[in-house]
């Protein structure tokens, strides 16, 4: 059997670094064999999401420091392959994009006002992330997007892209 | 055990210990990595390293 792909967003991959829902399925996707790609894009948002913390006081710089360099030992070791954003990758967000348009945007009360209001459409970053996914289809037989942003799933869905949600998983599992 | 298996045993357990001391200065957040992230792809989440960086040098 051919070996797994993985396309972990950050809001999965950022998982590997703290005890939360889902924690427990990352780390055993980093036992398994299969390959973990990350979008090389993405990799502020890991940076941002650990100095957020260190802005509110919550952890220490040197405490920051730390889990930025935790992280970065798993890009140097390979645990983790970035993936570069290359020509194809941005030609084929035209792709998604237009397939996002047909997704109904979930709606949201807004805490402020009291209204309902509806959430924004995919990002640039999704939809880079979501391209790149696509290519690695292209390139591998099993290739699965590990994500929890709801809109983003059902945007994936409709482009036949596999998606893996570790939040609303008991076990790892490859089934469709 | 051959140089190669202890080798791999020792990078193994190095790589066990780092995430378990990641998971222990995390462990007191007041939220979740995870939903921080998508709050601060959303755009959700309003302060940036950038911009107080250019508040501390003001």
């Amino acid at each position: 059997m051919s070996r797994v792909h993985c396309l972990l967003d950050t809001n999965a991959l950022i998982k590997r670094y703290k005890e939360e829902e889902g924690s427990n399925l990352i780390e055993a996707l980093f036992e398994h064999p299969a390959a973990k790609h990350f979008l090389n894009v993405c990799i502020p948002e890991i940076i941002a999401t650990f100095f957020s913390f260190e802005l509110q006081g919550e952890i220490t710089k040197d405490e920051r420091n730390e889990l930025k360099d935790i992280f970065i030992q798993d890009i140097r070791e390979y645990n983790i392959i970035i993936h570069d954003v290359k020509g194809k990758t941005i030609r084929q967000t035209d792709e998604v994009h237009e397939i996002s348009f047909q997704v109904p945007r979930p709606t949201y009360t807004d805490p402020k006002t009291g209204q309902q209001k509806v959430k924004p459409a995919i990002s640039a970053i999704d939809a880079l992330v979501l391209s790149a996914a696509l290519e690695l289809k292209g390139n591998y037989d099993r290739i699965f997007l590990f994500t929890s942003d709801g809109h983003m799933k059902e945007v994936a869905k409709r482009l036949d892209i596999i998606v893996k949600d570790v939040e609303k998983m008991r076990v790892l599992s490859w089934h469709i | 055990m051959s140089k190669k298996i202890s080798k791999h045993v020792a990078k193994k357990g190095a790589r066990h210990a780092r995430i378990a001391r990641a998971k222990q200065i995390t462990s007191k957040l007041s939220s979740s990595l995870s939903e921080r992230a998508i709050a601060i792809r959303r755009g959700e989440y309003v302060q940036s390293p950038l911009s107080v960086r250019h508040k501390r040098t003001d």
